[in-house]
C-alpha cells in the first residue's frame, strides 16, 4: 500500500533531494506534499486564482533553485512558507504599483476582484470576511491568516515571519478585533 | 482544504484563543472559505512546474556560455598564439608600428602619396587655370628646374654672328621700326 504524501517525512524528502539520481523524484514528492497548503496560503493573500497560480509556480521554481541552500536550521515547511510569503508579498507590491498608476480604483477593489474571479463562490458572510481582511495592513493580514486559517503555532509563525512571538500575539489580537468591528459595522 | 497535522493541543489552543477573543469570528469559521480551483488543478500543477523548470533550464543552457569569461579569453589567446596566426599577427603589428614611426617623423609624407597619384597634365592644367591667383614665387617653385636648364641649353647662343644673321634677314623698314 502506498504511503499517503502527508505522511512522508521531510527527512525522507530531503534525503531524496540530496542525491542527483533521486532529486527530481524528491522534488515532485515535496510539491505533492506541500502544494495545497502553500497554494491556499498564497490564495488568501492574493485573492484570485490566476494570480495565486502564477505565484505558486514562481515559488516552487525558487524552491527548486535554492533547496541546496536549505541548511535545516528551521523546519522544511516553515522555510517553504517563508518563500511563498515573500513571493506573495512581491506580487502584491507589484499589484499596488499598478493600481496606483491606474485611474480606475474600482477595478482593484476587493469586491470587484472577487466577483470577477470565476473560482470564488463564497456566500455573503465569506465576502464580508474578505472585505474586512482587505482593510488590514499586509503583515497583519498575514498573521491573521496563518493563525486563523492555517492554525500555525506562534513559534512556527515566528520562524516564517522573522518576528517575535509576543509581537505576533499582539498583532493577531488586534487583527481579530478590527475584523469583528468592521463586519459588525456593515 | 488541507490543514497541517497539528498536535491536538496546538489546535485546541487556537480554538480556545479565538473563542476568548471573538466568539463572533469563531462562529464565522467554516471549512470552506469560498475559494475554488479548476478541476484537477493540484493533480496537474507539479507537471506544469516541472515543464517550466525544464524550459528555463533549456533557455539558460542555450544562452549561457559553456565556459566562463576568463576561460574564453584564455582560449582565444591560445588560438592567436598558434604559429600560422602568430606570424600574421606579428607581421601586421610590425607594419602598423613602422607606419606610425614613419608618419611621426615626416608628417608631409602622409599627403605626398595622395599628390603622387595626380598626373602632371592635371597639375599643369590646374596651375594654368589658377595662375592669376598664385604669387610669382610660388609659380617659380612649380617650374621644373631641370626642364628649365635643358631649355636654356638648347637655346641658340647669342653670339655676334647670330645677331648679324638676324639683322641680315630684316628689311630696312623693319630695322628702322625696331631701332
Amino acid at each position: 500500500m502506498e504511503t499517503p504524501l502527508t505522511n512522508i517525512s521531510d527527512d525522507h524528502i530531503l534525503g531524496l533531494l540530496n542525491q542527483s539520481n533521486t532529486f527530481e523524484k524528491g522534488f515532485r514528492v515535496l510539491m505533492q506534499k506541500y502544494q495545497e497548503k502553500l497554494y491556499w496560503h498564497i490564495r488568501r493573500m492574493v485573492m484570485d486564482h490566476e494570480d495565486a497560480n502564477d505565484v505558486i509556480q514562481n515559488c516552487f521554481i525558487k524552491v527548486y533553485k535554492s533547496i541546496h541552500r536549505f541548511e535545516r536550521k528551521s523546519k522544511l515547511y516553515t522555510w517553504l512558507y517563508r518563500i511563498a510569503t515573500n513571493e506573495a508579498i512581491t506580487h502584491l507590491n507589484k499589484q499596488k504599483k499598478k493600481a496606483t498608476a491606474s485611474i480606475d480604483d474600482e477595478e482593484s477593489g476587493i469586491s470587484h476582484r472577487l466577483e470577477a474571479d470565476t473560482y470564488f463562490d463564497g456566500d455573503e458572510a465569506q465576502l464580508q470576511l474578505q472585505r474586512a481582511l482587505d482593510t488590514l495592513p499586509d503583515k497583519q493580514k498575514l498573521v491573521f491568516n496563518l493563525r486563523y486559517f492555517d492554525e500555525m503555532s506562534y513559534k512556527e509563525m515566528a520562524e516564517v515571519l522573522d518576528t517575535s512571538v509576543g509581537a505576533l500575539k499582539a498583532s493577531y489580537h488586534h487583527a481579530v478585533k478590527k475584523i469583528e468591528q468592521y463586519i459588525r459595522a456593515l | 482544504m488541507l490543514k497541517f497535522n497539528k498536535p491536538m493541543k496546538n489546535k485546541d489552543d487556537i480554538q480556545k484563543e479565538i473563542e476568548e477573543l471573538s466568539p463572533f469570528l469563531k462562529k464565522m469559521k467554516k471549512e470552506k472559505e469560498g475559494f475554488e480551483v479548476p478541476a484537477n488543478y493540484f493533480r496537474q500543477l507539479p507537471d506544469l512546474i516541472m515543464d517550466r523548470i525544464q524550459e528555463e533550464e533549456a533557455q539558460s543552457d542555450s544562452s549561457a556560455p559553456t565556459t566562463n569569461w576568463l576561460d574564453q579569453i584564455i582560449e582565444r589567446i591560445q588560438i592567436l598564439l598558434q604559429p600560422q596566426y602568430a606570424m600574421a599577427l606579428a607581421s601586421t603589428a610590425i607594419l602598423i608600428v613602422a607606419s606610425l614611426f614613419l608618419f611621426q617623423q615626416d608628417p608631409s609624407l602622409a599627403g605626398e602619396s595622395t599628390l603622387a597619384e595626380v598626373s602632371d597634365e592635371e597639375i599643369n592644367a590646374y596651375v594654368m587655370s589658377k595662375a592669376e591667383e598664385f604669387e610669382l614665387d610660388l609659380l617659380i617653385d612649380v617650374i621644373d628646374e631641370k626642364a628649365l636648364e635643358e631649355e636654356i641649353e638648347n637655346e641658340p647662343s647669342y653670339d655676334e654672328n647670330y645677331l648679324d644673321n638676324i639683322i641680315d634677314d630684316l628689311s630696312d623698314k623693319e630695322l628702322e621700326e625696331l631701332m
